[in-house]
């Protein structure tokens, strides 16, 4: 079997933003413990389903797995390497609050066989952070860096956030030359999308959220990428920049169609041509767990049709686009006549363009990715 | 002996505005009468139509025979015909009536004499139809009968003393309606020996007969063999079976006499040749004149009714075609529009047929449709003489060759408590009506009469009514004539480009504030797209008003990582949906409501 990437679900958080639609839940920290044991159970049971699995990479996402007592933390990476296959070289990436960032984590964490690490900034004003309703400050995040690099961290990722009501362009600036000054080697820049059934969505639906003028949202876009390129960042893909060789290779597993394994409530894989997902719920997750019951709760079986629609969709995240003739290799040219009608239509409507046999992007079309992937469908 | 055959005879049918309990009434009748057996007895067995249900209004006439011994020992046949509800089948409502000797007038015991009721009461008062009032819904908490007949009497004149006091619903007192029906109501008198003359009052389309013709026969007889002739149409047929209708079916007879109410079948294989009204006749020995009263349906409303899936084109036409096979009055020819592809161009009686037209395509045939604006048929004389009938404004000649215009008129008369007179006189007069007169027809109702062109009823006259009456006011029209008029086509203009689906006639002093609406409501109908989309509406090249449908800024799922996948597909697979709902014009995509959106300007 290919190498695979691991994800694992963390659905723990001191608080929950105002934005966060995420499976992540405050006031849990009495099921940690068990959170943990199920987690270490489900990756045997992955393990004596699929054997000794090579893993290249490993995300440990949330939620703020930061947030993780070390003991249980450890207790997952040992049970992660002693049932799989580690290459030398995986890529192991924990994401972290600025707010939950100590020296002996941090020394704790790099021990454990951490390399890389997700800092969740958002923003560099404390007044957006406040309305967000994030825990952590600017101070925080800055500090957050120092230790880590201290400790020997140094492949680093903040993930900021623009279109946000209430921030100004200048406000967006500021956050990027933050990021600019300090030794982050990768930036994942979101444009916000209010989420249904976050505390936001009920303000905007009241009319009391700043509306966010489109235009402006984009020249925060606009203006985070010519900033970070002349500042040596690749823009790989459409949210995220890095410094050469430091592009999340984890996160390219998902867009470039390669197998993933997730574990933990609410995680999703992708193995054998089949998507499945485990139950959300992280109690529930426990109980089937302990009661050796498989904890997925829906599968659905990728046909080769839809498999290349997914490359087409998800390999245009990508700025350098897909190759075609990769594709045409995999999946036999007949496959992709079936796109080529509508590869044209983008084309002549300027959102698609080849370069070689890569088709990509154009910058119009980094706008307007909907309409195209659309097409593909 | 004959005439003791036409004496235990009653031709009679039911008179009730929608929901005063009509179908009700009529099922209680058929149970009373033994015809069905509780066990058959499908809830208001004359609506057949599930759609009819739900309005709580019959589209096609029908008819039961009902066997009835009364008090007096005799056993009766009771032809019960059932008549359409609304002011768009008034013509096939007159020719009911004029198939019946006697009708039963059901009036609501709270609710009082509606309009329309009124006017079948008129028109069955004019066919000297002998009137049995009955007051319905006696049972319900707001009942106040003795008012009831008390207004009957002062509005139509009718004695009331002997009326029964009923609940069809309950069936409270049923009994009484069949004995009166037995007293009051006169029995048929026709010559039974003389040339057959018989009234086409319906008919229905049968896979395995043909048409069935509805027929009272008013002189003479038929029998299968016989070679009949069309009085008006002058088609010819032969007889192949006659015979009675019973609920749900029909019974077969050797002959049709006199007095009789029935069906002739003579493998007729198309409704158009057995119009509503027309004569029939026996070809081998022919009535020297045709009964009174045939009128050609006329279709008055007409708009373009196109498949949503452009693939299913012929499937609206396969449905179209089945629905003409019942109805005679339904026109359609093929037409094209630049925005909309291949479809229909259809006429109506009246805009309430042309809604149950397209709701019956929708439901019964499951199609999407794209309908357009109603048009009228305007008369275009050019300036050489030639003379158009105009019922698709995108056909409109250029106006340098036309020398004037002229558009329908219609006579309305309006039913109105008299505390909504000034805002309904204030409505008709904003739709170019001009003021006839006005009649109380008791203190509490007023009747006003207005002359006013047919298109200023066909948009949304009836929604302004009902909201300026709090829907109290009720509404009736007949075509009047042609009436010259300054009259204009308006286009409307997306990204540059003429939406001909979009285009509509409109008068001079209108146009401007239409126009204006329209770019308006557009601007809201149609969804932001890529690029800016100015919205135009001109006459001719001069562009009378203008808005802009911003561009939207960006379209982009942001963020899709493993556990999104799936849910991000969904949600592009939604936007999809809705992409593929849209029309194109030019670069510019359509919603199907836009289409529709001329209809609503007021409200």
């Amino acid at each position: 079997m290919d190498p695979v990437g691991v994800y694992i679900h963390i659905p723990f958080c001191t608080k929950k933003c105002n934005y966060c639609d995420f499976p992540s839940y405050p006031g849990l920290e009495g099921i940690f413990h068990s959170y943990g044991e199920a987690v270490c159970l489900e990756i045997e049971r992955i393990a004596s389903e699929y054997g000794n699995i090579s893993v290249q990479t490993v995300f440990f996402g949330g939620g703020t797995p930061s947030l993780l007592p070390v003991p249980i933390l450890s207790r997952i990476v040992n049970t992660l390497m002693q049932r799989f296959r580690l290459s030398e070289d995986a890529e192991i990436t924990l994401e972290a609050n600025p707010g939950t960032v100590h020296r002996e984590k941090a020394a704790a964490w790099r021990e454990l066989g951490f390399n890389r690490i997700s800092l969740g900034l958002q923003a560099a004003q404390d007044r957006l952070l406040q309305l967000m309703g994030r825990i952590h400050t600017r101070k925080m995040f800055v500090e957050s860096i120092e230790i880590l690099d201290k400790y020997g961290f140094h492949n680093l990722n903040a993930d900021i956030l623009f279109g946000v009501p209430g921030q100004s362009l200048e406000d967006w600036l500021e956050t990027l030359d933050l990021l600019l000054q300090t030794k982050i080697h990768h930036i994942s820049a979101y444009s916000l999308q209010i989420e249904k059934d976050t505390p936001w969505f009920k303000l905007q639906k009241k009319g009391e959220l700043p509306y966010v003028d489109e235009s402006l949202e984009r020249e925060m876009y606009y203006q985070a990428i010519e900033t970070l390129k002349k500042f040596g960042f690749h823009h790989y893909e459409i949210s995220n920049f890095s410094k050469p060789g430091f592009e999340c290779r984890h996160n390219l597993k998902y867009w470039t169609g390669k197998p993933y394994i997730g574990v933990g409530a609410a995680a999703h894989s992708f193995i054998r041509d089949e998507r499945t997902a485990n139950i959300t719920n992280p109690a529930l997750y426990i109980q089937k767990i302990k009661a050796n019951v498989s904890p997925m709760i829906s599968s659905e079986k990728i046909d080769p049709e839809e498999k290349l629609s997914e490359r087409l969709i998800l390999g245009l995240r990508i700025i350098d686009g897909v190759s075609m003739l990769e594709l045409e290799q995999e999946f036999g040219p007949e496959a992709l006549d079936r796109h080529r009608a509508a590869i044209e239509r983008m084309e002549k409507r300027n959102l698609l363009y080849f370069d070689g046999d890569m088709l990509r992007l154009t910058t119009i079309g980094l706008d307007y990715a909907n309409q195209v992937w659309m097409e593909f469908l | 002996m004959p005439d003791t055959r036409q004496k235990r005879i009653r031709n009679f049918c039911i008179i009730a505005h929608i929901d005063h309990g009509k179908s009700t009434l009529a099922d209680r009748l058929l149970e009373k009468t033994g015809v069905l057996t509780a066990r058959e007895m499908e809830e208001q067995v004359l609506d057949t139509m599930d759609l009819e249900r739900e309005r709580g209004i019959t589209i096609k006439a029908q008819a039961a025979r009902l066997i009835y011994r009364a008090q007096d020992g005799n056993e009766y046949i009771l032809n019960l015909i059932d008549t359409p509800g609304h002011v768009d089948f008034n013509y096939e409502v007159s020719r009911s009536i004029a198939a019946c000797e006697g009708a039963v007038l059901v009036v609501d015991a709270s609710q009082g004499i509606e309009a329309q009721t009124l006017g079948n009461v008129y028109l069955a008062l004019e066919h000297n139809l002998e009137i049995l009032p009955v007051i319905n819904k006696i049972d319900l908490p707001g009942a106040r009968p003795d008012e009831i007949k008390q207004e009957v009497e002062d509005v139509i004149g009718l004695d009331c003393s002997e009326a029964p006091l009923i609940s069809a619903k309950n069936g409270v007192n049923i009994e009484s309606v069949l004995e009166n029906i037995v007293k009051v109501i006169p029995p048929p008198t026709g010559d039974e020996e003389a040339p057959l003359r018989a009234l086409i009052f319906d008919s229905l389309y049968d896979n395995y007969k043909g048409v069935i013709t509805h027929v009272r026969i008013m002189e003479g007889s038929v029998r299968a063999g016989q070679e009949i002739l069309m009085m008006n149409t002058k088609k010819k047929f032969i007889v192949t079976e006659v015979g009675y209708f019973r609920p749900g079916g029909l019974i077969p007879a050797e002959t049709l006499i006199s007095g009789d109410v029935g069906f002739i079948c003579a493998s007729i294989k198309n409704v158009q040749d057995t119009q509503v009204g027309d004569t029939i006749t026996l070809a081998s020995n022919p009535a020297k004149a045709p009964l009174p009263g045939y009128k050609k349906a006329v279709p008055m409303v007409f708009c373009g009714i196109y498949p949503a899936d452009g693939a299913k084109y012929t499937d609206l036409r396969d449905a179209l075609e089945k629905l003409q096979l019942n109805d005679a009055s339904l026109l359609f020819e093929a037409e094209t529009s630049a925005a909309l592809g291949f479809g229909f161009r259809c006429g109506f009686l009246g805009l309430l047929h042309m809604e149950i037209i397209q709701e019956r395509l929708e439901r019964e045939f499951n199609l999407d449709l794209v309908t357009t604006a109603p048009s009228v048929i305007y008369r275009v004389i050019k300036t050489d003489g030639e003379v158009l009938q105009i019922d698709n404004p995108a056909n409109l000649p250029d106006i340098s060759t036309i020398e004037m215009m002229e558009e329908p008129l219609v006579k309305a008369s309006i039913m109105t408590p008299p505390e909504y007179v000034g805002s309904i006189m204030e409505l008709c007069q904003e739709r170019r009506g001009e003021y006839i007169g006005m009649e109380y027809i008791e203190s509490n109702r007023a009747v006003l009469a207005y002359d006013m062109p047919l298109n200023e009823i066909i948009y949304d006259f009836f929604d302004a009514l009902k909201s300026r009456s709090k829907g109290y006011a009720s509404f009736d029209y007949e075509l009047k004539g042609y009436k010259k008029s300054e009259l204009v086509k308006l286009d409307i203009r997306l990204n540059g480009e003429l939406v001909d689906a979009l285009s509509f006639i409109v008068h001079e002093s209108k146009a401007y504030s239409r126009g204006r609406r329209m770019a308006e409501k557009l601007k809201d109908t149609i969804p932001r797209q890529m690029f800016e989309i100015p919205i135009q509406a001109c006459i001719g090249t001069k562009i009378i008003a203008r808005e802009t449908v911003r561009a939207y800024r960006k379209d982009v799922l942001a963020k899709c990582y493993g556990g999104d996948i799936t849910r991000k597909k969904k949600l592009l697979e939604k936007q999809k949906e809705g992409k593929k709902r849209m029309r194109h014009v030019g670069n510019v995509e359509l919603p199907q409501e836009a289409f529709m959106s001329v209809l609503k300007l007021d409200t």
